[in-house]
């Protein structure tokens, strides 16, 4: 009878090392080594930190924005401190920019460097590969490529950034951001080439994850027979790979329309600058998809582990993760409901009424696997707990929004910024850190300290919701977003919100802490921690170059976990409802 | 555990790895379907530019008011005969595993909709306001709008507003007014020649005949299209030819003129 | 195999290059190997398609407004040089499929002849398209956007018809110059070591799928551009 081959430990003399093993030529060749590789795990390990640094960017202009909004007034940006910083402009001129240069810093890092890279090109390069029993992805050389694309796109994003930055928003409305090149200060050029080129990373990413999934999967594998991480994945890659061309080629017709000022989108040439809006967000918004459904995979994952249950409805959510991807084409003008004709506004609010319901399954089905689970609140399920909350908050919030009538109050104001920020970070960031929590062990083979993992969850989650939970009550009072100045009613709420956002960062902070010195010092982690059941499980932390000795033969699905003892563990730990003689795992 | 099949490789065999258990070999399309096809191809394209004299020869000779969907639905109606032709079999969609037309299905269902809501968007502006359709003047506002007027008048204030760049300086087109318009005005100012004798290029320029052909006049009568109030226009009428283009601009100008 | 391994070479030297290929390990046979490069080719046609459906809306949208800007702008074009590019393409393409059964029948000679063709096809496109097309009307100042230098604009909205015009046309003849080096790189392979087999020919089939690509976005450019009434 078949079973999934373990590793045999016992080898002894000849133990091949892990992936993270130095090369024994020294400093210089591991460092050639990782620059050449084409082993995704080193490829996703090098996004992690890439993408962890460029939070850490971000999460600062996030920082000097609420600082700047301490006071009603001009604080920092007035010309002194940063507008020496970012370069260009009168004084006078200078404080207005600024404060407009750092959100669109925040915002283009964030959205562009963190979060669509963020979990597919972290965890997804990582996790699919072993998941699904292969040696790598389908085309890994096409993976290095990928990363090296990355690298080079976050490096014209950095340096426009620091070099007069772009004061347009990362949505790069025309015909602010297309007007002749005298009118905005900064390189707006440099911006839209970098997130151009960061398309291509996203693009050849997504193509890659498709191709292994549909080819690479281990014999016993069939469709209904994958992690719920790996569908999550799939259905983003789907999206990745229709909707990033289009913004290419939006960047490249507003590239032209600030070169040669073609006309299109500036009304003194004939052109609408409307169209540059639907145009943007026919990829931006299927691009919070390709966000929000890993973390909503991640999130499938830590509830079914760490709850110790199958997970409810297995083909609902994996039909829900492809129907949010499909119905995310569908509904990208509710961002333009103040500028687009009413005919459009109406079609496109009742479209996005849809894409609550395949979302609404997931939120149930999760819920209903933690009734009458095993519940572990450890750092990983905290997280996820605190996806669900959150992720609910956000989603319900974006009811109002899609809601022609309230829209129209709505839009551009706080309620907007509180909104996106519960879906994109508190659903998103939360899954990813939860995630990374998670699969911590796997990828480099130590554990991390639990109580400093619960404190930070801890302050994250009640530093987010100070900040953003008092961002809606600022918004239907009538605060807009993306002013330095506003009215003194709105001082106290603002104040609030700045003391949670700095509470957000120390929460983060302490969480890199927590991995830098279990890089240090943590102890040794063992190959199954959790006792879960996926394959990746089934293989030493952090895993040898080629992932599995032998190719695995599956023989159970991802979530039996009242049939199957987990791999590596002891079965004292994990008992089986009623244990079958023999089990279906042999060691 | 499980044997993996030898790798063999048969020299005689063409498809080579055959026997690996795939029923469906590469297919190799034969030289006369290849052949059927490029001639189809060229047949069709031919009749695209046929379609489209014909189109010109009955809107223009036999007077058909010809609306103009009729243009793109034809035009396009062949072109995704022929680009389905290339597709299934150049490309070999017909013989290869589906999913490559699925793919490719969904592709062409994401365009369909970006052009189809974007252009109920851009078609409907107004609907229920008219002022929303402003910003689709023809010819263009001329006019940065970033800084519509030059300047305003606030709280007391006056303030000027200037296209200027990151160091102060005024810059910007220069325009007055629609990018067209300015080009003439140019040229006129530069060549020094009168407005007449501008028309006169302009109609060379643009292969425009003098319309005196067209007029009904004593010993012809000339079926005429368009507004109804040229119909009263005579050989002698020098203004026939460019009432013409004004009937035709009646449309567009109306969207967005005051 | 953890950094990029360039050697893929098995099997006796002086055999013919495609005979000598080996697949890459984490597959599990040459077939899944030339089925998945195909998956994902397709797929990274599909980005193509996208790309060039933004030129394809903008010029939608325009010529909804603009009817007869786009048609004014139309009768500049002369539709003999569309149709003799179209048939270009076309014949290039039929020599592309032609090449890749070649490589299917093992028929080394003609492959390569097909190739040849149809690369020189390319450069006639681009030719046509230079020298016909392009300078004579930058010459007459009908140029792109704020470039547009022409008095005699038939329509006041006809330099948005030439920045379209410029645009898609000018994207077009950008994917046909990497189309036509993809094949003259399987032509250079084929010459070096007899690369395409039938055991093996899946760049020359990625490459022929990319060209057919830009052949069928012409098929559907040149009747919106040059045959607008």
């Amino acid at each position: 009878m078949t079973t999934i081959t373990t590793p045999d430990t016992g080898h002894g003399g000849h133990h091949e090392g892990s992936y993270l093993t130095p090369n024994k030529g020294g400093v210089f060749a591991t460092i050639i080594q990782w620059a050449t590789t084409i082993d995704h795990k080193k490829i996703g390990m090098m996004y992690l930190f890439a993408v962890l640094g460029m939070f850490m960017l971000g999460g600062v202009a996030a920082l000097m924005v609420r600082a700047e909004l301490w006071e009603p007034t001009r604080m920092l940006a007035d010309g002194t401190v940063t507008g020496q910083f970012f370069k260009g402009g009168d004084t006078a001129s200078a404080n207005y920019l600024t404060y407009n240069r750092i959100f669109t810093m925040h915002g283009a890092v964030m959205v562009f460097l963190v979060i669509v890279p963020g979990a597919p090109a972290t965890l997804g390069n990582f996790l699919l590969p072993l998941m699904l029993g292969a040696k790598d992805v389908a085309f890994p050389r096409l993976n290095l490529l990928s990363w090296y694309i990355y690298l080079l796109g976050a490096a014209f994003a950095v340096l426009a950034l620091l070099n007069t930055g772009a004061d347009t928003g990362w949505t790069f409305y025309t015909p602010y951001s297309s007007s002749h090149a005298g009118n905005t200060y900064g390189n707006i050029v440099m911006m839209t080439t970098a997130a151009f080129i960061l398309g291509f990373s996203s693009i050849l990413t997504g193509l890659n994850f498709i191709v292994t999934i549909h080819k690479l999967r281990c014999p016993g594998m069939g469709w209904f027979d994958m992690p719920l991480f790996v569908w999550a994945m799939y259905a983003t890659s789907i999206i990745q790979v229709l909707a990033t061309p289009v913004i290419g080629i939006t960047l490249l017709l507003l590239i032209f329309e600030r070169v040669f000022h073609v006309g299109i989108f500036d009304p003194a040439m004939g052109g609408d600058p409307v169209l540059f809006q639907h145009f943007f967000w026919f990829y931006s918004h299927p691009v919070v998809y390709v966000m929000i459904l890993p973390g909503m995979g991640i999130a499938t994952e830590l509830i079914a582990v760490h709850c110790r249950k199958p997970i409810f409805g297995y083909r609902a959510i994996a039909f829900a993760s492809l129907g949010i991807a499909a119905v995310s084409f569908l509904v990208w003008g509710h961002h333009m409901f103040a500028s687009m004709g009413e005919l459009a506004s109406a079609v496109f609010s009742a479209l996005t009424f849809f894409v609550a319901i395949p979302t609404a399954v997931k939120v149930f089905n999760w819920i209903a696997t933690l009734y009458k689970g095993s519940i572990a609140l450890n750092t990983p399920m905290l997280y996820a707990l605190s996806f669900l909350f959150l992720f609910s908050i956000g989603g319900l919030t974006g009811l109002p929004l899609a809601t022609l009538a309230t829209d129209l109050h709505l839009h551009d104001s706080y309620f907007v910024v509180a909104h996106f920020h519960y879906v994109m970070m508190g659903g998103t960031v939360i899954a990813f850190v939860g995630g990374v929590h998670h699969w911590w062990p796997k990828m480099t083979g130590k554990m991390y300290t639990e109580w400093v993992g619960i404190l930070g969850c801890l302050l994250v989650f009640v530093g987010f919701n100070v900040t953003f939970f008092t961002q809606f009550f600022l918004g239907i009072q009538g605060m807009p977003r993306r002013y330095a100045n506003y009215v003194d009613e709105f001082q106290l709420l603002h104040q609030i919100s700045t003391v949670g956002a700095f509470t957000l960062g120390l929460g983060f902070f302490i969480q890199l802490g927590n991995f830098i010195h279990s890089l240090i010092a943590g102890r040794k982690a063992p190959p199954n921690p959790w006792g879960g059941l996926t394959l990746e499980w089934y293989i030493e932390s952090p895993p040898t170059e080629h992932n599995f000795h032998k190719e695995p033969i599956l023989t159970h699905g991802p979530y039996d976990y009242e049939d199957v003892y987990p791999p590596h563990c002891d079965p004292a730990d994990f008992p089986l409802p009623d244990p079958k003689p023999g089990g279906a795992n042999a060691h | 555990m499980q044997a993996q099949p030898a790798q063999t490789f048969d020299p005689n065999d063409p498809h080579g790895f055959a026997e690996l258990g795939e029923h469906h070999g590469h297919h190799i399309t034969s030289t006369r379907t290849l052949v059927v096809v490029i001639l189809t191809l060229v047949v069709l394209t031919a009749l695209t530019v046929v379609t489209s004299s014909i189109e010109t020869y009955l809107v223009k000779e036999m007077g058909w008011m010809l609306p103009e969907w009729v243009n793109i639905a034809v035009a396009m109606s062949i072109a995704l005969v022929k680009g389905t032709l290339v597709l299934l079999i150049f490309m070999a969609l017909r013989y290869e595993n589906p999913l490559y037309s699925i793919i490719f299905l969904f592709c062409m269902f994401a365009f369909a909709l970006f052009l189809g809501l974007t252009g109920m968007d851009l078609d409907n502006r107004g609907l229920v306001y008219d002022w929303k359709v402003d910003s689709q003047q023809t010819g263009g506002t001329g006019v940065n709008m970033m800084h519509p007027p030059s300047t305003i008048h606030v709280l007391g204030e006056t303030i000027e507003f200037h296209d200027l760049n990151s160091t102060g300086e005024k810059v910007g087109f220069g325009f007055t007014g629609p990018l067209a318009e300015e080009l003439k005005k140019r040229y006129i100012a530069q060549t020094g020649i009168t407005e007449a004798e501008y028309q006169r290029r302009w109609a060379e320029a643009n292969h425009i005949h003098e319309h005196h052909d067209d007029l009904p006049n004593a010993d012809r009568s000339v079926t005429r299209t368009g507004l109804s109030g040229a119909l009263d226009a005579t050989a002698s009428d020098d203004h026939g030819g460019h009432d013409d283009h004004g009937a035709d601009d009646g449309h567009a100008k109306d969207a967005g003129g005051h | 195999m953890s950094t990029i391994d360039t050697s893929t070479k098995a099997g006796a030297p002086g055999e013919p290059g495609w005979k000598r290929y080996k697949f890459a390990d984490h597959f599990r046979n040459a077939e899944d190997e030339f089925d998945a490069c195909k998956l994902g080719f397709w797929l990274f046609l599909a980005t193509e398609v996208l790309l060039f459906s933004g030129l394809f809306c903008a010029y939608a949208m325009f010529r909804m407004k603009y009817p007869e800007a786009f048609a004014a702008g139309s009768h500049h074009l002369d539709v003999k040089y569309g149709g003799i590019n179209t048939l270009v393409l076309l014949v290039s393409s039929f020599t592309v499929a032609m090449s890749i059964r070649c490589a299917q029948l093992n028929n080394q000679k003609w492959l390569r002849i097909n190739l040849i063709i149809t690369i020189l096809c390319a450069f006639l496109f681009f030719f046509i398209k230079l020298a016909f097309e392009y300078i004579p009307k930058w010459s007459q100042g009908i140029r792109p956007g704020i470039l547009y230098s022409n008095p005699f604009a038939g329509h006041p909205q006809e330099p948005t018809w030439w920045s379209v015009y410029y645009g898609a046309t000018g994207i077009h003849a950008l994917h046909v110059l990497i189309g036509a080096a993809l094949l003259i790189w399987c032509l250079v392979r084929s010459f070096r070591s007899n690369q395409y087999g039938p055991t093996h020919y899946t760049m020359l089939e990625n490459a022929g799928l990319y060209w057919h690509l830009v052949d069928v976005i012409w098929i559907f450019l040149f009747p919106l551009l040059y045959l607008i009434h």
